[in-house]
């Protein structure tokens, strides 16, 4: 606190390593290019089969590394592409980070390199935890501040950075390093596949013909502070536990739209201010549905809206990060991304993402998540 | 600032009393396993004696490895040799969040929740998540959970998460605080980060120390079920209901980084 004013929390960089490349340029391009770099599962050697057709995914482009490098690579490229946009600080860092598994994939790597020479084999698996990705940021950093790893399904690295902006303006630290970061794993594979909700298709949010998800792999890095001034500021958020269902929020969409409202009213903001919405939009039925109707009970015409998961799949805990940081990325280079696979209106959810490119306006921006375990998360971000 | 006080404290030994699971919630959930059953039984441990509370009571919880009961079996199933399998419910409640959501469920809250997974200082991670939020008045009370599972059986499991040998590593325990406006203790500091962890302890704190280079050491006597490092809210939480104490200093030490540092005193 300053003057018992609470400290304003800027967006000082950001970073992202998604199936649509390394760096934020990159995918700042494919996304003024409508690339969609989906792929045929799995060819990396860790991923154990999944029965029946082989699944679409969108994988990360990184090559020539064994999986411990290369999920080292991922989540260090998308922190420095964000640290080198920020201006250097002498204040103490704190490194917040949202994960499902964090390195977990190193276990599942343990078990099939085992398989290898004898298939019963069944070696240690479980290692340290999803704690073990902000352990590792702080300590390539040298990080002296506060340090946690945020597990809230798909909504963990929009926790985590609801949980930097909460230190910052607290004073633990003055810059906060965001890191979202999941990579595909057998888990996830075989557990999405079980339920039912991927996509035999390229995945298309919000559209009528919708019917899955896909899912993608990366990093993306948010860094935030206090001592500085950015392009943006972090203004707000809401955080709703919805406990109807473990995998789904209220398909009338009265969550989304008091988790949305929650947010605007938490950074002092209305819903006619809002100029551009980053949906979760993974694809599914039910999300859609849930946050679809959200957005038409709070907005009626809402602003341009749009889903990345069409462009680079569900990246699940690493989601918040990577989208807003290729959504400001995208804001900065002067467009709002178009909702990749979306092409039929939707009567029941009644409201349309955009289907091409529009210029980049200045205001508030809203971002969503949504998550098993009823996680639903809204975070405001204006321009400074 | 809002003074923060801690209403309640209570701790619950893994694997959970059955019995003591059926006679408090009647039956009125079928059992899901030793994570949630943990969580639900902390939660009530606080909650029952402060009804009232609003709905969108806060929930943090801090876990180092969350819902591993679910987890080991599923990922066993998943590369069996022979007939991999996965079970759709087991995958969507292997979410590290699920603690949260079944406490959400069984207390019919909707307030903002957060799990965080932070290794041998879980729960101060969560603890200081929770108190910032107090005290800034962002929200009015908080409910945090330090909790940690091992289902070893013949411990097969251990083996399976390379924690065989190296005792202290992992075990299992829940501790659970309310945090708000009142209560007999003033929760003083939580603290994570670079620093000397006994520098600036008031000069009569009881001094509890979770760590020591090379494993965990615990003041009081050893109980085998609470000797572990992601929860160790257990040990400051029972030293809260502990007459003994008027203050207390808990430090613990991240495996290769920061020191947590929690400090309280009696009313």
């Amino acid at each position: 606190m300053t003057d018992g004013r609470p400290r304003p929390v800027h967006v000082l960089g950001w970073g992202a390593t998604t199936a649509l490349g390394v760096g934020c340029s990159a995918g700042v391009e494919a996304l003024r290019a409508g690339t969609r770099p989906v792929a045929t599962a799995c060819r990396s050697p860790h991923l154990a089969p999944t029965p029946g057709e082989p699944l679409l995914v969108f994988e990360a482009p990184v090559e020539g590394a064994d999986l411990h490098g290369r999920a080292r690579f991922v989540v260090d490229s998308a922190t420095d592409e964000a640290l080198g946009m920020a201006p250097p600080s002498r204040g103490t860092i704190g490194v917040f980070a949202g994960t499902t598994g964090g390195f977990f994939v190193d276990g599942e790597h343990v078990v099939l390199e085992a398989r290898r020479t004898d298939p019963t084999a069944w070696p240690p698996f479980v290692q340290r935890g999803a704690g073990e990705l902000a352990a590792h940021v702080a300590a390539r950093l040298g990080a002296t501040g506060p340090i946690a790893t945020y597990s809230t399904a798909c909504t963990s690295s929009a926790v985590a950075l609801a949980s930097a902006a909460r230190h910052l303006r607290s004073g633990t630290c003055e810059r906060a390093v965001v890191v979202g970061y999941d990579l595909l794993s057998s888990l996830t594979l075989h557990g999405f596949r079980s339920l039912l909700l991927v996509d035999s298709a390229p995945c298309r949010p919000f559209d009528l013909e919708r019917a899955g998800l896909q899912l993608g792999e990366g990093c993306g890095v948010v860094v935030l502070g206090t001592d500085a001034e950015g392009p943006y500021r972090v203004e707000g958020s809401a955080n709703v536990l919805a406990a109807g269902h473990l995998t789904s929020s209220a398909t009338d969409g009265s969550t989304a739209e008091a988790v949305m409202a929650g947010a605007l009213a938490s950074s002092g903001r209305s819903p006619e201010e809002v100029v551009t919405l980053k949906a979760h939009g993974t694809g599914t039925r039910d999300n859609d549905l849930a946050e679809g109707a959200g957005i038409r009970r709070l907005f009626g015409t809402p602003p341009p809206f749009s889903s990345l998961k069409g462009a680079i799949g569900h990246t699940l805990g690493a989601a918040g990060a990577v989208e807003m940081a290729l959504w400001l990325a995208a804001l900065q280079a002067g467009f709002v991304p178009a909702s990749a696979g979306f092409s039929a209106l939707d009567p029941e959810i009644g409201v349309s993402p955009q289907r091409s490119l529009v210029p980049a306006p200045r205001g508030t921006h809203l971002f969503n998540a949504f998550g098993f375990g009823g996680s639903c998360i809204a975070q405001v971000v204006c321009d400074a | 600032m809002r003074e923060v006080g801690i209403l309640g404290a209570s701790t619950v030994g893994v694997p959970v009393d059955a019995e003591a699971y059926r006679e408090r919630f009647a039956n009125r959930f079928r059992r899901v396993g030793t994570y949630v059953e943990a969580a639900q039984l902390g939660a009530a441990g606080v909650l029952d004696a402060h009804p009232g509370l609003p709905r969108d009571l806060a929930v943090f919880i801090g876990t180092g490895l969350a819902n591993l009961d679910t987890i080991v079996p599923l990922i066993e199933a998943i590369f069996h040799p022979r007939a991999p399998r996965c079970s759709p419910l087991a995958f969507a409640r292997s979410v590290g969040n699920a603690a949260a959501f079944y406490v959400a469920q069984a207390f019919e809250l909707e307030g903002p929740n957060v799990t965080v997974s932070q290794e041998e200082i879980s729960f101060e991670a969560a603890l200081l998540d929770a108190w910032l939020a107090v005290r800034s008045g962002e929200v009015e009370h908080a409910l945090v959970g330090g909790l940690d599972v091992l289902v070893d059986g013949d411990g097969a499991q251990r083996v399976r998460m390379g924690a065989e040998g190296v005792p202290g590593t992992v075990a299992a325990g829940a501790a659970f605080l309310l945090l708000g406006a009142g209560g007999p203790w003033v929760l003083d500091e939580v603290r994570i980060g670079a620093f000397d962890p006994l520098d600036g302890v008031h000069p009569e704190a009881t001094v509890l120390r979770g760590w020591r280079a090379g494993g965990l050491e615990v003041d009081g006597p050893p109980v085998e079920h609470r000797l572990f490092g992601t929860a160790s809210g257990v040990r400051f939480c029972e030293a809260l209901n502990d007459e003994r104490f008027a203050r207390i200093t808990h430090v613990q030490r991240h495996r290769e980084g920061p020191w947590a540092r929690i400090s309280a005193r009696r009313r």
